[in-house]
């Protein structure tokens, strides 16, 4: 079997970050839209790291610390609001937020 | 020629006096707009005493560079056409200030303020001699007319003002259009330099029609005239004042100012449209002024016939067309300006502007009677008074080109005649309406003071045209000619 | 290298300062009262300092941050909107009781990465400072939490900006790919050395690039979350965001397209131009049917970002200082209204109707007149700022031959003028049947509200020498 090209990888990326962006629109619970965005930031850290590979420089997997790092901080805020949120409706279903118009 | 920056400091000083009334009490504004506009007439006087007649170029000419990147110049200058405007301006100011002395008891700093600073704005306008100056002071004045119509105007004000508004800002943002094109097409926005370096004919057109729009508005022309009787109805003497005096020979004065010498072609183009659409102003003006039962609705039609005279003059593209159209302009804002006081002098007491409601007015108030005889008369265009030379011009002007036009003009004439008359006849004479006898409807000292002035203005430019005509002979000789020639340039091509 | 550091001097100034505030807050008893606010000052003013003296010598940082001057106008911008913002925060921290050291120290560390952003010269540092100044302002957006609004506006804020950073760095992924470099100067050369005709990968990242920028600059179709999160937040939260985020976003929008992807220009500049259009157009017409005042303003700052996509794409000889002049403008004008939105929160009555404002000529006359002098500069009136601002963008779109998105500019910032004189109309010519709503005025407040109109008198009377400068700045990078 021959080992995957660069094109294999970008596709698969390009596949996982397709699934997390339908996630964010159709999934009705708000944690699962978060992992929606989750699947979406490592599917671009998958393409750092095929180019980086590829490219034959090290750059690519330090590219994707930088974005481990934010993309925890980032879960961590996002789940304080949700958790906020919460505290307000007791739901965590997007359609139940209706103080402002979308 | 003066040496110091007498265009800056006429322009600038009612501004200046506005913002000082912000930092005194209710009591002093009054005196402090009073002095502030006086003061502004009294130190234009140099402009009449050293006024070359004589010289086709501009007198008083500053220049300062405004924003050098962009080659935009702070330049003031006036000729022939623009010192009538300034003139009346400054002498409608202050007797805007004498009108609203009582009239306006609500929020009197705020109302000074604003009346200073639409002055600041129409002297400014008519000093300008860059396109980009103009544009500011045109939209400067937008915001004090709105405030006052809005703010100290009659039980429909809001209406009025937002009707104001929306016509004004949809004629502005079209002259914004072609100002911008007229600078990429030009590179310059100096009205000298325009006229030296005109666009293709094709462009002239748009331009034409971008900026005729915005003057259109303001003049107004049939069909976009129909703020006007709102704004007038609604807002208060001063600002009726204003609006009949200066505001709408804005829209005259950018005729005369850019769609003339600037895009000649496009004038000749238009001509018979504009023509066509003066003289129905002129008639349906008229037929409509008859019908009205509100005095101020009333002189607020008859200006829509009027200005009708006006660009009449304008598009007949001769001289005396043009004169008469400018002196009928000076003409319309002493008249109309004078009636509106008159009507605001009498609605103060009475508290009604129902031509129904009054009756006898002669016999109650003699003094206010005999100046409202005047005015009314001069408005009908009788000889020895000002606006017979004006109209006559125009006639004249107009049957050397286009004679039937002339005829509608005078069937306008006759037809203003009757109804100003009319007017005058209903108020003045006949029986004593029982509600007028219990009040005190003469006028005091102070409106006769606001009142005299504009009697003697009738008078002297009724006796003698020369004394405006003589400031305008040579630029508007110029004017012509300058559109000849292009003419005569494009029939060579 | 101690010199090596000299062009993050200004971010480390304010960070500090936000340290300094956070570390104030936990030594605070409860009920005491502290002047954090004033720690935030004194930050700004020393990244003031520090960006004065770094102007003209174009220093870099670690390769990746350059305080060349377009960066430094940006961030002199950013300290302006920083100053004006922690003014307007008082009252609002104050009545409703929020944490000061957190609010403080949120707002002064977004600061830090929006001027890291307007000066970074490298796509993962502007990823990075996108990502430092969007996760403060998600939490200063729900800082009221109390409110089930505020949690809501957080939460779609949050959600639309981790979802527009992905298409962002996905974008970046791709240019990484395409050049192996994310260094803005090492991208440009490469892209404009490869062939003419662009590549799909080239396409691919332009376009996901486009995207983020977009959703950060609330640009149509990615302005969906702007109306929700400006009426949520504290309305002196959403003049930061509205400014800072703003400003910062096309800083860097504008370093990263005319320069990296300016040999792409062609490409880039038609999509451009069609967002431009239909932003100015759907944040002017569905603007004037709002009647929420900060909705309303949230709608003419999407309308005004098109304003900017406008002076980005007619970048030219003529054009090319129009970005950095109308945002100093923009930024200027628009915190004055939402912080005369901030001083008439009431905490149990938000007042932000426009209905709230009948007859704030009588119980406020300097308010009003300071709320209609920002009004008419956003509208564009001559002699305020907005008008030279509009002026600007308007003539270099009509040179560069962008004739329909000037007469559409033209043409919606009319319609505005209507929306903003609507609460000019309210104030002046309605009386309230409800008096002494409003609260009383701070002074900290009323003078930098002052500050704020002198500031755009003296841009619209006298903007010559900030033309230049901002003509001059923008030069050092293309």
């Amino acid at each position: 079997m021959p080992a995957p090209s660069l094109g294999d990888y970008l596709a698969l990326s390009a596949v996982l970050f397709a699934i997390g962006a339908a996630g964010v629109f159709v999934r009705r619970n708000l944690i699962t839209i978060l992992l929606s965005i989750e699947i979406m930031l490592n599917a671009v850290n998958l393409t750092f790291v095929a180019f980086g590979r590829a490219l034959g420089s090290a750059d690519g997997q330090i590219i994707v610390f930088f974005v481990m790092t934010v993309a925890a901080a980032e879960a961590a805020v996002g789940l304080a609001i949700v958790i906020t949120l919460f505290r307000h409706r007791e739901s965590l279903n997007p359609d139940s937020f209706t103080a402002l118009k979308w | 020629m003066t040496t110091y920056p007498i265009l800056s400091m006429i322009t600038f000083l009612p501004v200046l006096a506005g913002a000082a009334i912000f930092v005194c009490s209710e009591r002093v504004a009054r005196w402090l707009a009073l002095a502030g506009s006086l003061a502004t007439l009294a130190i234009s006087a140099p402009l009449y005493s050293h006024f070359d007649k004589g010289s086709t170029g501009l007198q008083f000419v500053e220049s300062v560079p405004w924003i050098p990147s962009w080659n935009v110049v702070y330049s003031v200058g006036i000729d022939g056409i623009s010192l009538p405007f300034i003139f009346l301006s400054t002498v409608v100011s202050v007797l805007c200030v004498g009108a609203s002395w009582t009239a306006v008891q609500m929020r009197v700093r705020e109302f000074y303020a604003s009346l200073l600073l639409a002055e600041t704005a129409m002297i400014g306008l008519f000093a300008a001699t860059n396109l980009f100056l103009f544009y500011v002071f045109w939209e400067l004045m937008i915001v004090p007319m709105f405030l006052l119509i809005g703010v100290w105007g009659g039980p429909r004000r809001i209406h009025a003002a937002i009707k104001f508004l929306l016509f004004t800002l949809a004629g502005s943002v079209l002259m914004l259009v072609g100002l911008i094109t007229l600078l990429r097409a030009s590179g310059t926005l100096d009205f000298q330099a325009l006229a030296a370096t005109r666009p293709n004919a094709a462009l002239q057109s748009w331009l034409f029609v971008a900026f005729t729009a915005a003057f259109a508005v303001k003049v107004p022309m049939f069909p976009v005239h129909t703020w006007l009787p709102d704004a007038h109805t609604e807002a208060p003497t001063a600002g009726s004042v204003i609006l009949a005096g200066i505001l709408l020979k804005m829209g005259g004065y950018g005729l005369l100012r850019i769609a003339l010498p600037i895009l000649p072609d496009a004038v000749r183009l238009f001509r018979g449209p504009m023509l066509a659409l003066s003289a129905i102003a002129i008639v349906y003006g008229a037929y409509v002024t008859l019908a009205q039962t509100d005095v101020k609705r009333l002189i607020a039609y008859s200006s829509i016939s009027h200005m009708g005279f006006v660009t009449l003059g304008i598009f007949t593209l001769n001289r005396n067309g043009i004169e008469g159209a400018i002196l009928q302009m000076v003409n319309h804002g002493i008249v109309t300006g004078a009636l509106f006081l008159c009507v605001g002098m009498i609605y103060e007491r009475t508290h009604t502007r129902e031509i129904a409601a009054y009756g006898g007015v002669a016999k109650l108030a003699p003094i206010y009677s005999t100046f409202l005889a005047l005015f009314c008369l001069a408005a009908a265009g009788l000889p020895g008074l000002n606006s017979f030379v004006g109209e006559f011009l125009i006639i004249s002007g107009a049957f050397d080109t286009r004679p039937w036009y002339g005829v509608m003009a005078v069937w306008g004439v006759a037809l203003g005649t009757t109804y100003i008359l009319w007017l005058y006849y209903r108020v003045a004479l006949g029986e004593v309406k029982p509600g007028l006898r219990a009040l005190r409807l003469d006028l005091d000292l102070r409106e006769v003071a606001t009142l005299a002035p504009m009697a003697a203005l009738v008078l002297t430019i009724g006796l003698y045209p020369e004394s405006v005509l003589g400031f305008l002979r040579t630029s508007v000789a110029q004017l012509v000619v300058a559109s000849a020639a292009s003419a005569a340039v494009v029939g060579g091509m | 290298m101690i010199s090596s550091l000299n062009a993050i001097v200004p971010m480390l100034c304010v960070t500090a300062a936000g340290l300094a505030a956070m570390v104030a807050e936990s030594f605070r008893d409860p009920g005491e009262r502290m002047p954090i606010a004033g720690l935030g000052i004194v930050g700004l003013v020393g990244a003031a300092v520090a960006t004065l003296l770094l102007w003209n010598h174009n220093v870099s940082s670690f390769g990746v941050v350059s305080a060349d001057n377009f960066g430094l106008f940006v961030t002199w911008i950013l300290i302006i909107v920083g100053a004006l913002s922690i003014a307007f925060s008082g009252p609002t921290v104050e009545r409703e009781r929020l944490p000061a050291g957190e609010y403080y120290a949120l707002m002064l560390f977004a600061i830090a990465g929006m001027m890291l952003m307007a000066t970074a010269s490298d796509l993962l540092i502007i990823f990075l400072a996108l990502e430092v100044l969007s996760i403060a302002v998600y939490v200063l957006t729900g800082i009221r939490r109390d409110s089930a609004q505020a949690s809501e506006a957080a939460f779609k804020y949050f959600l639309l900006g981790a979802f527009s950073s992905t298409f962002f760095l996905y974008g970046i992924a791709f240019t990484y790919g395409l050049t192996g470099s994310t260094h803005l100067d090492r991208v440009g050369s490469l892209i404009a050395a490869q062939a003419m005709a662009p590549t799909p990968m080239q396409l691919l990242a332009v376009g996901f690039l486009l995207v983020g920028f977009a959703f950060k600059v609330s640009a149509v179709p990615f302005h969906m979350w702007t109306p929700d999160a400006y009426e949520g937040a504290p309305p002196a939260v959403t003049g930061f965001m509205s400014t800072g985020v703003k400003a910062a976003a096309f800083a860097a929008f504008a370093r990263v397209f005319l320069t990296a992807f300016e040999p792409l220009r062609g490409d880039w500049g038609v999509i451009l131009s069609v967002v431009a259009g239909a932003t100015m157009i759907v944040g002017t017409v569905v603007g004037v049917a709002q009647s929420n005042v900060k909705r309303m303003l949230a709608y003419s700052s999407i309308a005004h970002g098109g304003y900017l996509l406008v002076a980005l794409i007619a970048a030219n000889d003529v054009g090319k200082g129009a970005v950095l002049f109308y945002l100093l403008t923009y930024a200027v004008t628009n915190l004055g209204a939402f912080g005369v939105i901030a001083v008439l929160d009431n905490g149990d009555r938000a007042n932000d109707r426009v209905s709230d404002y009948a007859g704030l000529w009588n119980e406020h006359p300097g308010l009003a007149a300071l709320m209609t002098i920002f009004l008419l500069s956003l509208g564009g009136f001559p002699p305020m700022a907005g008008f030279i601002a509009k002026w600007y963008v308007f003539s270099a779109a009509v040179k560069a031959g962008d004739n329909a998105l000037a007469i559409i500019g033209v043409l919606t910032s009319v319609v505005s003028v209507f929306f903003y004189l609507r609460i000019v109309v309210m104030m002046y010519m309605t009386s309230s049947s409800q008096p002494l709503r409003f609260p009383a005025v701070p002074k900290i407040a009323s003078v930098a509200l002052a500050v704020s109109a002198i500031l755009i008198f003296y841009l619209g009377i006298l903007p010559t020498r900030v033309l230049d400068w901002a003509a001059e700045s923008i030069s050092t990078i293309f």
